[in-house]
């Protein structure tokens, strides 16, 4: 029993850390660029917006290109990179905890496939407008996204009334397919073959404050859910019957979270293209850090999500300027590596026990 | 009032095809007693205790838990009243015993409730009673199959309910942990604390601790009562196929099979 205060404070630490960690990575990341802005500098232009702060005298001596580069173009593109990145991470626990499978992966459920067809149908037909700041692309992947998730239902509980292996197995299927039809689309149209590709490859790039306000908003109700059903979902690690058992009601808490995660990854890879291994990588990080249970497991991976994905898009428009390199490929190079170093510290843990 | 589980005509077929799993079987568990669930593999008897958990919803029949349908029961409710040992846990998570056995009280807390001082007793208590308390802080996945199955059973003891079904809860355990886990359940039935229902396959414990039985095969009620009503070697062989050999032994019998009887 003398270990339990201990082990608060490591959760209290690991999380006001990380907390800390984000804000400094955001006004850093915010700082950086073709256009390098002091750190001090940056931090006083987000604190301006905050309320109940003097925003006279905290700007004073800030050049008005400077206020424009970090809270125009700058600031949108970190803070959205931090949503995608957190809410992957957060997602990516949920479908573990539901699959019961490390490796499980939102991506299984077929809905980035949906968003990458649709956002390439928009680019293949020339489909270019923008109503009040949202553009046809992210709009056509969004919807190409929702529609891939009410297949993947209708065919899982046509196929095996709604079992999970039914909508993986679904989800796989129509997965393949739409990455067929997008080869298709970019075999007929050549000329498109690039943007498409790069689209899917992922990027921050068109991040606006608008894009931000959908992304947060989505996001916000999806972890709403998962932090009322984490408890849920750590019985549910136990299996269905044994869950149902102790009186979880399993069907209830599975809709309600695969819901939840194909909204959030829908909303996730219609701003951002599709950026892999954060849903992968994070979960595992944090859990070895705060243990398994959801309650924690999800906040905290969250931010481990938004930290990683901050700091890899300022990579990805730093490393190699004027050109971006492609986020999603960022994420994969630095991930996988740490992650294997990771498997490789944890077996030799094990071993040694 | 007393409690009883009352099982009323269930039939479970689940395909027109094939042979049904349970026929027709009725019959009253009331409390206060340790009963064995008998029978030899495949003749009904994890599929009897899965209606009782209401894992399956049958259309002919009907199971009442205290007078009440299992199937009205609203999910925490029903895990108030009922508590299950699992032959196999499908469960290889990197939680503690302690988190393992805390989570049994999941059907007495409500959304945003913590673990409150009282169940962190209740929990340490049942730890304690089957002896992995030194475990606590093992990751689950991590223990020999017999820990994780007295582990198990102290998740259920911690859920504290009027009844306790258990599923082979002594196939991995050696004759000490057997006879630790059967006294300690037998002692909660004679305190009133619970009543039992526990698979079993050994007929010696069977006739040791518990003092009810029905037997099934081929998803038929072949004997029921009094364990001396039940454990009859003429019985027995017809559904075993096994010939014993029964020994007095005090007030108790000893049971050893003798031959198998090839079928004809």
């Amino acid at each position: 029993m003398k270990k339990e205060p201990l082990k608060t404070s490591t959760l209290t630490m690991t999380g006001g850390g990380l907390l800390l960690l984000l804000v400094i990575v955001v006004v850093w990341a915010a700082a950086v660029g073709s256009v390098s802005v002091p750190f001090s500098q940056s931090a006083r232009i987000v604190c301006s917006r905050l309320p109940f702060v003097n925003k006279e005298k905290l700007l004073e001596g800030v050049s008005k290109s400077n206020k424009l580069i970090i809270w125009n173009i700058r600031l949108p593109r970190v803070i959205l990179a931090g949503l995608v990145g957190g809410g992957l991470a957060a997602a990516g626990v949920v479908m573990q905890a539901l699959f019961r499978n490390p490796l499980a992966d939102p991506q299984v459920l077929g809905i980035s496939s949906g968003a990458a067809f649709g956002a390439a149908v928009a680019i293949a037909f020339g489909i270019t407008f923008t109503v009040s700041g949202i553009s046809s692309i992210w709009m056509f992947a969004f919807v190409g996204a929702m529609l891939t998730m009410a297949l993947v239902f209708r065919v899982a509980r046509i196929a095996t009334s709604r079992s999970l292996t039914g909508i993986l197995l679904a989800g796989i299927a129509c997965s393949s397919m739409l990455t067929a039809a997008i080869t298709l689309l970019m075999m007929w149209n050549k000329e498109k073959l690039e943007q498409i590709y790069l689209w899917m490859l992922g990027s921050f790039s068109s991040a606006s404050w608008v894009k931000v306000g959908f992304m947060a908003i989505v996001l916000a109700g999806a972890m709403v859910c998962f932090v009322i059903l984490g408890r849920d979902l750590d019985l549910l690690s136990f299996g269905d019957q044994e869950a149902q058992s102790m009186g979880v009601s399993v069907r209830k808490t599975r809709t309600v979270s695969v819901l939840a995660t194909s909204l959030l990854v829908a909303a996730a890879v219609s701003v951002s293209g599709i950026i892999g291994f954060v849903s992968l990588i994070i979960p595992h990080i944090m859990r070895m850090l705060v243990g398994p249970k959801n309650r924690r497991l999800i906040p905290l991976s969250f931010l481990g999500g938004a930290i990683f994905m901050i700091l890899c898009d300022m990579i990805s428009r730093t490393a190699a300027p004027p050109t971006e390199i492609a986020v999603g490929a960022i994420t994969q190079v630095t991930g996988a590596p740490f992650f294997l170093y990771l498997l490789w510290k944890e077996r030799r843990k094990e071993e040694r026990n | 009032m007393s409690r009883n589980i009352d099982v009323h005509g269930l039939t479970y077929q689940p395909s027109t095809a094939g042979n049904p799993i349970l026929s027709d079987v009725s019959y009253s568990f009331s409390e206060g007693h340790m009963t064995a669930l008998l029978g030899p593999n495949g003749s009904g008897k994890t599929t009897l205790l899965r209606h009782f958990l209401a894992q399956i919803k049958c259309p002919e029949g009907a199971v009442l838990i205290d007078g009440k349908d299992v199937m009205a029961y609203a999910p925490k409710e029903r895990s108030r009243t009922i508590a299950w040992v699992p032959q196999n846990s499908s469960g290889d998570s990197a939680f503690t015993v302690e988190d393992v056995v805390l989570m049994a009280r999941y059907p007495y807390k409500s959304t945003w409730e913590g673990d409150t001082p009282e169940d962190l007793s209740v929990a340490q208590e049942a730890m304690q009673t089957v002896g992995v308390l030194d475990l606590r802080k093992r990751n689950f996945a991590s223990l020999s199959g017999g820990e994780r199955q007295r582990t198990l059973i102290a998740r259920a003891l911690a859920q504290t309910t009027p009844w306790i079904l258990l599923d082979e809860p002594t196939s991995n355990l050696d004759i000490k942990h057997q006879m630790g886990i059967l006294d300690l359940l037998k002692k909660r039935v004679d305190e009133g604390a619970a009543s039992v229902i526990v698979v079993m396959h050994d007929f010696n414990m069977v006739e040791r601790f518990c003092d009810r039985a029905i037997l099934l095969n081929g998803g038929k009620v072949v004997a029921r009562g009094e364990i001396g009503e039940v454990l009859v070697p003429e019985i027995m062989r017809d559904v075993y196929e096994v010939e014993f050999e029964v020994v007095k032994k005090g007030e108790k019998r000893l049971f050893f099979p003798v031959r198998e009887i090839p079928k004809e």
